[in-house]
Formats: C-alpha cells, structure tokens, sequence
C-alpha cells in the first residue's frame, strides 16, 4: 500500500511537471502584450522595453521557464503583475480559503444528495419516481451554470428576497456569518454535478441489481435491506471516482458561478488574471488547479482499495 | 391429461404448468403444459437444447421470473402446498430454506465483495435464530462437508480468491446449509473443467445419502444427467416430450428427439470411429412460431401424416415412462441402435506423409524476467503458457489438443498462427521456419494458415455482409473480385447455406450459422492447416454435430489439415487422428488417437479420461479423481510438472527430476512424458469398457 501511494506520489510530481510545460507554453502563446497593458496603448518603444526588462521578459522562455520553476519548487510563486507587488502565495492562500470553503460546502450539500436520489432513483427503476428523478437530473446536468445560476439568482434574490443576489465579501470576513450569501453559488455550483453523480449512481445501481448476486440475496430469502446492502455495496464503488473527477470538475465550474455571483474566490481570480494578462498569476493558478484535481484522484483510488477487496495493492 | 405416476412420497407435483413471456413482440409461450412429480430424496434431471424452456421451468418453481414472465395456469406444489399463487411476500419465508437454487456462474452468483462465510452465514442468520458465531460454526462446517480442505480461510476469503470449482463448491453450500426441501440446479458445472466437474459431480450424488435432499438437475449435457439423477425428463418446445428412469431414457429411449440427441453426440469410445455423427435436421423451433399439431414433425425421421395435425398427448408406457409421440407404440418394437452407421471412415490410413505443420522447442512465455533493483537477485516469474512443446502433423490430418483450462492449449494454436511472438524454439509450416509474429509473414504463409475461434458472434464484423467477410480472404489467395464472389457463393454451399446469406449481415444469423460462416471464411483462402480453437463449445448439441460433419466432409475432399482444440474430450476424440495431451505447457502424451484411449496411459490422460461423463449404461468407467487445481503457469512445480496432483506419483523422483519422453508401444508416433516405466503404464486397466 505505502508502496503504490509512494509510486503515484512520483507520478503526480511528474505529471505536474509536465502540466506546467503545457501551463508555460500556453502563456506563452497568448497574445498581447504585457508591458503594453501596463504602460497603456501610447507608450513608446524604449518605455516598453524598459517595462519588459524590469519584469524579465527579455530573457529567453527557457531562462523563464526556469526562473519559474525554480521558484516554484522553493514555495516562492512570484508577485501578480497587474496587483502591483502582492504575493501570488499570500492571494493564493486568501482566496483559496474561500473557493475551499464554497466547495466543501457544495460537497457536503451535493455528495449525499446525490447518492440518496440515485440510489432511490436505481432500486425503483421504472417507477414515477425514477422518472422524476431521471428527468429533473438531465435538466439540472444539461442547464449551464450561468444560466440556472441566473435563474436561481432572479427567482430567490430579486423575485422572493430570501438569499442576497451578490456574493462579494470584505477580504477577510468571517465566512460562517456571511454564509446566507453563499447559498446561491453553493446551489447553482451543485447542480450541474447533482445531476450527474445522481445518474451515474442509479445507472450503477440498476446494473448491480440485475446482477447474478442480487438474483442470489433475493433467493437466499434475505430482508429487503439486506439485499439493499449487497446492491450496494457492489453499486457504490464505481461512484467514489465518479464523484472525484466531479470535484476536481467542481474547481473549473467556479470560475464561472464564482464570477457571476462576484465572490472573491479562486476562480474568479484566474478570471481576472486572465483578462488582465497577469502571467504569474495565472501560471501559478492553473497549477494549482491540476495539483487539487490530481490530489482528488489519488485520493479516490485510495479510498477504492478499501472499498473493492479484488483491488489490493 | 393422463394420468401421472402417483408415487407415494412426492415433495414437488407440477400440474399443467404454462408459463408464458409479454414481449414487445406478444405473447411467447416459454412451458406448455408441464406435468412432472419428483420424490422426496431422489434427483431429477431435466435435459434439452437452449430455448427449450427448462430455466423458465426452473424460477417458475422458484416463483421468480422476470418481470415480463408470468404462469398462465396450472399449480406448483411444494410438500402438498400450492406455491404458484403466493406473493414475493410469501415466497421470501421459503427461500433460502425450504427452496434453492444454484446456476450455472458460480463467479456472478456471489457477491464480489462480501466475504464468503458472510455470504453463507446470513442465511441461517435470516432463517434461523442463530447467533453470527453458531452461523459461522456451521459454515465452516458445511464447508467441510463439502470437502473443501481449509474451510476456515475459504470462509474468509472473497469470492475472486478462490477457483471456479471452489466458488461452485460454495454455492453449493450456501444452498444447502439450510437443509432445503429442495434444490434446484441449473447447470451448475457447465463453465467447469472436466476434471473439476467430476468432483463437483460426486459431491453432488453424495448429497442424496447425506441429506436426503431432492434435487431439479437441469443440464445440456446428457452424460450429466446420466451420472447424477434417478430420473430424467427431456424437453423441447417447452414440453416434457419423455420423462422416466434415466437409466432406461438412455439406455433405450424411445422419442424421435431424445434418441436423436444421444445420437448426435460423440462419444468416447476405445474403437475407432465409425460413421457420421448422425445431426437431427433442422433447428430449435421457436416459440412464437411453433408448428401445428406434434411440435417436434419438422425434425422427426418418424413423421406420418398425423403428427402434423393434432398434438400427441403424454402417455405412459412401459408403466414408468411417459413419452409424448404418436408412433411410441412402433418405435418401441424397434432395436435402438446406439450409434449406427457404416465403417466408412477412418477405415483407410491416411496421410500421404508429407509433414505440414511441426513445432520444436516451442515456448511462449509472457512477461519478462527481471532482477531485483537492490538484492541484484534473480526473479524469473514468467507465465509459460506454452514451453518446449515439439510435434509434427501431416497432410489431411487432424491433431486434438485437449487439457484443462489454463493449460496452454489456445496459445499454442495463437503462436502458430502468430498471434502470439514465439519466446523461443521454432514452428515450420512445410518445413518453412515460420517462427514470426503475424506481421512478419508473407500473403503466402497467411493464406495458408487459417484460424476458427469460439464465439462466431464475436468474429464476424457485425458491420460487413457476409459477402464482405468472405471475399477478402478469397482475393488474398489471387482472385478477382468476380472470381471471389463466385468462390464465396460456393463455399457458402459447402458449409449448407445458400447464395441469399451473401448479402446478410452477421445479426441475422444464428450462432450455428455463423459458425459455418466462420468456417467457410477459413476455407476459402484455401489453406493447408486449419486451427480450430474450441470452435463447438458455445453450440447446441445438435449444432455441434452438424458442424463436425461438416469439417469432416471438407477435410475429406480438400485434405486441409487441422488442429482442433477442445475441452471435450468425446469430440476430440472423435474428430482427431492424432491427439496431444497438454498439461502446463507441456504435451505429456502425444499419439495416434487410438494409442491415447487405451493403455499405456500418461497418469494425467487416464485422469481427465476418467473425469468425463459417458452417457451410455453399457459402458463401465474407472473412477480417478485429481486433486486441486493447474498450478499456476508463473510458478510451475519442479521435476514432472504434474506431481503435486499426479495419483501415481512414484517418489521423490516425480519432484525433483522432469520425466524422459519415452516411445510407448509399438507405434513409434505414440510417446509419453513420465517417470513410470512404458511397462507398468501399460498393466492399468482400461479407463473405459464396454
């Protein structure tokens, strides 16, 4: 066991290596032109290159690259270049904190949710009631965040005032009390995947319950429930990974709901960085991001050796 | 209907049984009208070709058909009680205690991931009052009974732990711990090996003395029923069309149908072949378009006009047997002939002796060896599926390989044709070194090796007509595209289907169809050696038949040499000329297929011929039983590969050293690989006599 997380430690590294030559290059190519941005569309020439040697962008992608990594692998990210000196870490770190809290809440909301309207949905297939479910779980799975977000917004917000429609929050305020104005985003992040993990669970559970073993609990004359549990048990198992990669998904699926909803997350970050062409920062993002989302699917087949006795390492 | 045997004890009484399907279709009438009584403590068997309707039977007793099946009319008694009318509800309180069921997949029959002692313990959990220690006491027990050797780490073990007759072992425990009134089987040794079906077998008979239980055997295999059931019923159509003391239904039956399913099986027998197997004609009728009047007419050699008009009623004759056939009473006076036919075949000596295919030293081994990064030392756990395998074949002649799964067999027949990389030694076709993978070999050399495999379903593309899948070899051997279409339609001839199937697609076909499709496909590049890798196994009986006829004929007119590989050893046996026992990689025995069937035997021959079951009362079989499993192919046992299972084992000898190859008899082609004396092999009593 610490053998196989030990392997799929140097995996990760390497694959995050690799990520980060795509990350460069990516940047790289993006037009536009920093020291432009900055200095504004009638600067001249000698202002402009003074810009770029200032920030280094004189020196071969190679060297940068290098520099880059260099400082990476130090813990030093470098500063953001349209917030003039700030830290990439320290705004990291700040705006981390409050993506992580949407996404944990939108995994304690979504996780059980989804399994308890799969599963129902699964043991009485055919039923009205899995027609319900099967029909509402497409429309929340094929409806784009910003479009039931919008919804959402306009029906709870404007319409019937229950929940604030914008979810911008001071730097540093104590999240637990501004939690009404995350229960937007936390609903609107959620569906789509709801949607999905629900359908995938009841598809696995319908299988798990044609299966040869389901016929053999029913016919050992087992209470209902036991049967149940050898469905499940068995039903469940592909899930785990389903609803990792769905996390690792959840990351992407912020930078839309968190900049609709203007909250001051990581998502919102990259958004900004982007289109304020703040390299650094959106290199050390995006890093960020493959790190989670790889973190999530060890963690996932972790969690799988425990569960399925035929997978042992 | 007439009047049933009214026998004094009967725990289960069918009584005009019809169960029928809703399809999108209509209304499919899978049993029609069964009557069957089965006595406490005895075993039932019931036999019949796929969609004759004796799974239906089967979780119609058990009050558990799929959602779309329902029973019509008739009554299931169970112990006097009618059980057909009863509500899931009902029915759950009888499941698992007084009513089971094992079938055919031991492996999806338990559940992957609970432990198997859980598995058998909550039943007596939910029927008993028992505490999970007492259940787990009982398990082990039961277990035990089961002669499974470590009951107690069997118990904690998960199900893909454990080996396919170990898993079925535990199946039948999990039904019988409960001590059930009755037991219902459905072909429960079916995906087995021979030899792990002959222990399953006797356990299963022992059952009878131990618990006195009475079990529903169903089966496609008549041996089968031949060796474990008091009394046997055939169906076809979804009707019991005999039903009687198997001893007689096999030994002298007396309708159309079930004396042509003893016909149409070959049989091993010491002497050489005689005859064709004699195939019923036609198909498995179905069942939404079933035949007026007799529902067998269409196949029957005994048809008279009657038999298309009214449908014959069950009557008893003989006083203990029941047959449903108008012309009962005229094929009773005949002499059953067991095996008719004339002594055309086999009767010259073949060969024009010139050598086709030969392998020396052959080895496939899979995986690499490595060295260990820090103790430098030397790990060599390869899988040698196939190692040092030698022999020839000649022109027009048929090699059978046989053995137990995990032997080797399929890869051999993959590195001959090169689907595999040889690891080492040499195979010629011709005596041309063709010891390179597939895309190595020149048009020529795969044109003339051809390759059947099991399952035609999945060899055809589904995507291409017939025509499409035939004509492509046919222009690899240098034909025009007319030139191929023309061949292609006359193959399809060759092999009994018309020139419409060119332009259908594989979908449209049944299974025995496509076999013969697949057939044609490998004759039509005109090849000099023909692989056949299984290529019955997935078929009906009557299929079977029908296809071996069919290489026969071709072989006869083409002189196309085979090698036919199987699990079966009767069909081997029948078809081959020459056969090679396989065991790890190994060939123990290789000889002229008559050598093989009688003494001297390699002790493993002697074994799996002893582990078949010969559905014939005038033959008597010797009883040896292996122990354990293959062995695993990455870690094979020192010395003589077969002597941690070997019932002959001389000593220390057998671990240590590898037995010399020695040439047994008189026929210099006949040799086998043991540390037992030609002599001594030769003193063993014959496995089978008449």
């Amino acid at each position: 066991m610490t053998k196989f997380i030990g392997k799929r430690l140097i995996n990760m590294v390497i694959t995050l290596f690799i990520a980060s030559i795509i990350i460069f290059t990516l940047t790289e190519v993006m037009p536009g032109d920093v020291a432009q941005m900055i200095l504004g569309q009638y600067a001249t020439p000698e202002s402009l290159e003074a810009v770029r040697a200032q920030l280094g962008l004189d020196k071969p992608a190679v060297v940068r690259y290098g520099d880059w990594i260099w400082g990476v692998l130090q813990g030093d990210l470098g500063t953001s270049m349209s917030m003039k000196g700030v830290s990439i870490s320290d705004l990291l770190l700040r705006r981390g904190r409050n993506s992580l809290f949407l996404a944990a809440f939108a995994t304690i909301f979504l996780v059980p949710l989804s399994l308890v309207v799969g599963v129902i949905a699964g043991l009485r297939e055919g039923s009205w009631l899995d027609h319900f479910i099967s029909t509402s779980s497409l429309v929340a799975l094929s409806l784009p965040s910003f479009i039931s977000g919008t919804f959402l917004m306009l029906i709870f917000a404007i319409w019937l005032k229950i929940v604030p429609a914008m979810s911008s929050i001071a730097p540093g305020a104590n999240l637990f009390k501004v939690f009404p104005k995350l229960i937007l985003p936390i609903i609107t992040v959620s569906l789509v995947l709801l949607g999905y993990v629900a359908r995938m669970v009841r598809a696995s559970v319908i299988d798990a319950s044609h299966s040869d073993y389901a016929r053999t609990a029913v016919l050992k004359g087992l209470p209902y429930h036991k049967v149940v549990w050898h469905i499940l048990r068995n039903a469940l198992m592909p899930t785990v990974t389903v609803i990792a990669m769905n996390l690792g998904w959840l990351i992407g699926g912020l930078v839309i709901v968190e900049t609709l909803f203007a909250y001051p997350g990581l998502g919102r970050l990259v958004y900004v960085a982007i289109q304020r062409q703040d390299i650094p920062l959106i290199q050390a993002s995006v890093l960020l991001t493959s790190a989670v989302y790889l973190l999530l699917n060890l963690a996932s087949d972790i969690i799988y050796t425990f569960l399925d006795p035929r997978v042992r390492y | 209907m007439n009047e049933l045997r009214t026998a004094g004890d009967a725990i289960l009484e069918i009584k005009d049984l019809v169960v029928s399907y809703t399809t999108l279709s209509g209304k499919i009438t899978a049993v029609r009208g069964v009557n069957l009584s089965v006595e406490r403590g005895t075993t039932q068997g019931i036999v019949g070709e796929s969609g004759c309707g004796k799974s239906t039977l089967a979780f119609a007793i058990m009050g558990y058909l799929d959602r779309n099946g329902q029973i019509e009319s008739g009554e299931i008694l169970l112990d006097g009680e009618n059980i057909s009318d009863k509500p899931r509800k009902w029915m759950k309180k009888i499941w698992g205690k007084e009513l089971n069921i094992v079938y055919q997949d031991p492996s999806a029959a338990l559940n992957p991931s609970i432990k198997i002692g859980r598995q058998i313990g909550e039943v007596l959990e939910t029927h008993g009052d028992s505490s999970e220690k007492e259940a787990r006491d009982e398990t082990v027990e039961m277990l035990r009974e089961l002669q499974i050797s470590d009951p107690e780490i069997v118990a904690d073990s998960y199900p893909h732990q454990l080996s396919g007759g170990m898993r079925q072992r535990v199946c039948l425990a999990m039904a019988l711990i409960s001590r059930p009134k009755l037991m219902i089987m459905d072909e429960p040794t079916t995906n087995l090996d021979v030899t792990v079906e002959a222990k399953i077998l006797d356990i299963i008979k022992d059952l009878k003395t131990e618990f006195n239980t009475t079990i529903i055997y169903i089966t496609h295999d008549l041996g089968v029923v031949y060796e474990v059931s008091d009394r046997s019923g055939v169906m076809y159509a979804g009707q019991f069309v005999e039903e009687g003391p198997t001893e007689d239904l096999i030994g002298s039956p007396i309708h159309p149908y079930t004396r042509g399913l003893l016909r149409t099986v070959p049989e091993v027998s010491t002497e050489t072949r005689k005859g064709k197997l004699q195939p019923i004609s036609g198909s498995v009728v179905e069942l939404d378009s079933l035949p007026q009047g007799c529902k067998f007419n269409p196949r029957c050699p005994y048809r008279q006009e009657g038999c298309t008009e009214s449908e014959p009623e069950f009557q008893v004759l003989d006083g203990d047997r029941h047959v449903r056939c108008f012309e009962a009473e005229e094929i009773i006076k005949e002499d059953y002939e067991r095996k008719p036919g004339g002594g055309e075949r086999m009767s010259e000596e073949k060969g024009g002796g010139k050598k086709i295919l030969g392998a020396e030293n052959a080895k496939k081994y899979f995986g690499e060896a490595k060295t260990r990064l820090l103790s430098r030392e030397k790990v060599d756990d390869r899988v040698r599926a196939v190692d040092d395998v030698s022999f020839n074949l000649d022109e027009g002649n048929t090699l059978g390989v046989v053995g137990e799964s995990g032997c080797g067999k399929s890869t051999l027949a993959r590195t001959i044709i090169g689907l595999e990389e040889i690891t080492d030694g040499q195979i010629t076709l011709e005596d041309k070194d063709i010891s390179v993978p597939i895309e190595g070999r020149d048009q020529e050399v795969l044109r003339q090796i051809r390759i059947v495999f099991q399952d035609p379903r999945a060899t055809l593309n589904p995507k291409r007509t017939i025509k499409q899948a035939m004509v492509r070899p046919i222009k690899l051997a240098g034909a025009s595209h007319n030139e191929a279409v023309n061949k292609a339609e006359e193959l399809l001839q060759a092999v009994d289907l018309g020139p419409s199937y060119l332009d259908r697609h594989p979908d449209q076909l049944s299974g025995g169809q496509k076999q013969r499709v697949a057939i044609a496909r490998a004759f039509a590049s005109q090849p000099e050696l023909i692989l056949c890798d299984e290529p019955t196994s997935s078929l009906d009986v009557s299929i079977q038949s029908s296809i071996i006829n069919l290489l026969l004929d071709l072989q006869d007119d083409l002189n196309t040499t085979f090698m036919y590989i199987s699990h079966n050893l009767a069909v081997v046996s029948y078809i081959s000329d020459y056969m090679a026992v396989m065991y790890l990689g190994r060939l123990v025995e290789v000889g002229p297929t008559e050598d093989i069937l009688n003494p001297p035997y390699h002790p493993y021959t002697e074994a799996l011929l002893s582990s078949i079951s010969v559905p014939n009362p005038e033959v008597e079989q010797k009883r040896i039983r292996l122990s354990g499993v293959v062995p695993s192919a990455r870690n094979v046992p020192s010395g003589c590969r077969f002597h941690t299972r070997c019932p002959r084992k001389i000593g220390e000898i057998c671990e240590t050293e590898e037995p010399p190859t020695r040439i047994a008899g008189d026929d210099a082609k006949h040799s086998i690989t043991c540390h037992i004396p030609v002599e001594e092999l030769s003193e063993v009593e014959p496995v089978l006599k008449k």
